[in-house]
């Protein structure tokens, strides 16, 4: 995409429309009385009205412009924001959201969707008329706006269309527009794409300054905009015609400098739109620079040249303030992900005739923008299993004495170098008996074989084991838990499930930050050097010949009075040199499980630049990645949740045979 | 609708006349105005259009006026170029004649 794409631009800013709306029409089902949203939703839906006309989205304005009017007869008090209402309102935004990102949406789908959004209106109309006198919205004072714009000159080639803009401008109210030409070069000069009108109008309206900007929204960062009342532009003459991007509001009415405010973050230069792709790029050539450094630094170390070394340390401590700064900027609030799941939340309630409340905590966790886009289908699963299949039905609530209304809470808190996400409900709980009877039907354990609480959970995890409409599948979608574990330990994290027979299920997600660099510990196994996240490590300590050939065959240390199992590398990897006189083993901790590792050498911190594995490889549990050395050589990336666990798996047999 | 006389240089825009070809549009008028004769436009066959095309004929029209040239719509604007110039706020406006040379008005 091309960062002047004036579609995609729209693109991206009709998404923020569509969440804002989502965000206001979800919040009005629960305050329908709520001016202030039902302005909102109003000014979304207008605002995408128009700016999608502008872009050339014509079926998208068209479409829009039934959901606004629905929602101006709201606003005017002439209908009541029922949940229905709200309801069809959300549909009708799929529909609109398909016509925005250009993906199929049959204009029969949408003829049927506006024939439910009208009888929906018809119907909270009389609603409305059976209650209160209509708000005095219509009795609202005119106000007599003066507005002078003009675009820049590469305007028309880049997509933007002022017609559609003095289109929305008459639509405010009474109008009178006069073309400004004195800018627009002598024939001879002229290039004839660029833009060099500008317009004067006159608006004589009901509605405010915001409403006026709202008619700009997409294109106020580069025009020249001046908004002036009458009344103060006979005051003030002039002068006053401001480039908005250098001083908005410089004349403007006093009440309405909080709506302002935020409005200049926008254009004033304080955020940049990057495009992803660019981030990402930005990230590889990081990771490359790390690598290079890695390289000088072996160099460095091997000379003599004491000016070679002080460079090598300044490039190090510049690579690594570079990486953690190139982190910052592409870790997002995980606000970003969770917003999108009160949508799905108020779907789910309407679908399963359940009563569900969702709650959010930790909303401003930040996470690696990558890992959350990869981690929304993932959530969206648990979610959807929470509401279908873990909460009850109100009749079953009240019958069990719970409160009618079944919770859902999404949380997320940072620890250490990962985000903990958990999804917890307050519904039946996992039914054991179903999930073993299911195991066993699906050949998975066999019948009347011994399994602890925790394994029996697991086998939710299994693949095969939710194919069929039962404890924890999803009609419909054809997707499993299995599904879900993989995608997680994909984004090299973990899922645990604990649930309590009628009182519900927790899931935890622990995710690493992010998936581009981490800080490692490089050691030697035999002749081979691999990377151990450090976010894992908890101790190092060494493994004396004496203890070393005590423990064989049992491979437990004793770790301040508590037993650690530990994992010999050398056998696990097979080497075939022998074995360093002073091994060491590196105590390493996945969610509350420890096990030891059994290195020959602990060769120092390395800032590791994750390499996915080749599709071959994928199948090789116990790394996770490989990553270059400043020598050049390869260094594989130990999967510490795969290793506790097979050490955990390896205790336990040691354990069931004493 | 203006008589032609045979002093007058014709150039005619038909169908779509919008930014994706307005550079076309541009060096034919361009063509005519290397001339000294009188141009006069014939945008009656214009299907579809936007403001580069109105905007390009504003600046001609201005251009000409200043040197004392004569160019002139063979007959008022209609369809498609009068709804632009509408909407566009170009005939609002009674400043410079605009409205007289879009809509012949001071030759009906």
């Amino acid at each position: 995409m091309s960062a002047q794409d004036p579609v995609e631009i729209f693109r991206q800013e009709a998404q923020e429309l569509f969440e804002s709306i989502e965000q206001g029409l979800l919040d009005l089902a629960h305050r329908p009385g709520d001016r202030d949203l039902v302005d909102a939703v109003f000014r979304g839906l207008h605002t995408l009205k128009g700016s999608g006309a502008m872009f050339g989205f014509d079926a998208l304005a068209a479409f829009t412009h039934h959901c606004e009017t629905a929602f101006d007869r709201v606003r005017r008090g002439e209908v009541a924001a029922t949940s229905a209402l709200v309801g069809a309102v959300l549909a009708c935004q799929d529909h609109m959201r398909a016509l925005a990102e250009g993906r199929p949406a049959s204009e029969a789908a949408g003829d049927l969707l506006l024939a439910e959004l009208h009888r929906v209106v018809q119907s909270a109309g009389q609603a409305a008329s059976l209650g209160a006198a209509p708000a005095e919205a219509t009795a609202a004072p005119l106000h007599t706006w003066r507005v002078k714009f003009s675009l820049p000159a590469d305007a028309l080639i880049n997509g933007t269309r002022p017609l559609p803009l003095l289109d929305e401008l008459r639509e405010l109210g009474d109008c009178r527009v006069t073309v400004v030409t004195d800018k627009v070069p002598d024939f001879d000069v002229l290039v004839a794409t660029e833009c060099h009108l500008a317009w004067d109008v006159t608006l004589v309206t009901p509605h405010g300054r915001d409403a006026i900007e709202d008619v700009f929204i997409f294109v106020i960062d580069d025009m020249t905009l001046d908004i002036q009342e009458v009344a103060e532009a006979e005051a003030a003459p002039a002068a006053a015609e401001v480039a908005l991007a250098a001083a908005p509001q410089a004349v403007g009415a006093n009440d309405e400098a909080p709506a302002a405010e935020g409005r200049h973050a926008k254009v004033s230069g304080d955020t940049v739109r990057v495009p992803a792709e660019r981030l990402d790029e930005m990230m590889d050539r990081v990771g490359e620079l790390v690598i290079a450094q890695s390289r000088l630094k072996q160099l460095a170390a091997s000379s003599s040249d004491i000016a070679l070394r002080a460079v090598a340390e300044e490039i190090e401590r510049l690579a690594a303030e570079m990486r953690d700064t190139m982190m910052v900027v592409r870790m997002v609030p995980i606000a970003q992900l969770f917003g999108r799941f009160r949508r799905l939340i108020h779907d789910l309630a309407r679908d399963t005739g359940k009563t569900i409340e969702l709650s959010t905590e930790g909303e401003t966790t930040e996470l690696d923008k990558t890992v959350i886009e990869r981690l929304a289908d993932p959530l969206i699963h648990l979610i959807r299993n929470a509401a279908d299949h873990g909460l009850e039905t109100p009749e079953q609530r009240l019958a069990a004495g719970k409160p009618q209304t079944g919770h859902v809470v999404l949380a997320a808190r940072q620890s250490g170098a990962e985000v903990v996400i958990t999804i917890t409900d307050d519904g039946r709980g996992v039914d054991r008996d179903r999930v073993r009877a299911k195991a066993e039907e699906n050949g998975l354990i066999q019948p009347g074989q011994v399994l602890n609480d925790n394994e029996l959970l697991q086998l939710i995890f299994a693949p095969g084991f939710s194919t069929a409409a039962a404890i924890t599948n999803l009609s419909g979608r054809g997707v499993g838990m299995d599904v879900v574990k993989r995608t997680i330990e994909g984004l090299r994290g973990a899922i645990e499930l604990t649930s309590t027979p009628g009182e519900g299920s927790v899931v935890s997600l622990r995710i690493p930050l992010t998936l581009a660099i981490i800080d490692g510990l490089l050691v030697r196994v035999g002749a081979g050097r691999y990377v151990i996240p450090l976010s894992s490590v908890e101790e190092c300590v060494e493994l004396s010949v004496e203890q070393d050939i005590r423990s064989t065959g049992r491979s437990l240390i004793t770790l301040r009075d508590q037993l650690v199992p530990f994992i010999r590398l050398r056998q696990m990897f097979s080497t075939a040199q022998a074995p360093d006189p002073h091994q060491k083993i590196v105590v390493v901790q996945a969610g509350q499980e420890r096990v030891g590792l059994v290195v020959d050498q602990i060769l120092g911190d390395h800032q590791t630049v994750i390499k996915a594995l080749s599709g071959f490889h994928a199948e090789v549990g116990a790394f996770s990645g490989a990553t270059i050395l400043g020598d050049g050589g390869v260094a594989l990336i130990l999967d510490i949740g795969h290793l506790v666990a097979a050490g955990q798996r390896h205790d336990a047999q040691l354990r069931a045979a004493s | 609708m203006l008589s032609l006389s045979d002093d007058h240089l014709p150039v005619y825009f038909s169908d779509d006349v919008t930014i994706l070809n307005i550079d076309k549009a541009y060096l034919e008028l361009s063509a005519a105005f290397l001339q000294e004769k009188p141009v006069i436009l014939d945008i009656s066959g214009v299907t579809e259009t936007d403001l580069t095309f109105v905007q390009m004929i504003e600046s001609a029209r201005r251009q000409a006026a200043a040197s004392g040239r004569d160019l002139v719509l063979s007959r008022p604007a209609e369809g498609a170029v009068l709804e632009v110039l509408r909407r566009g706020g170009f005939l609002d406006d009674d400043v410079c004649n605009r409205a007289e040379f879009w809509l012949q008005e001071g030759f009906q």
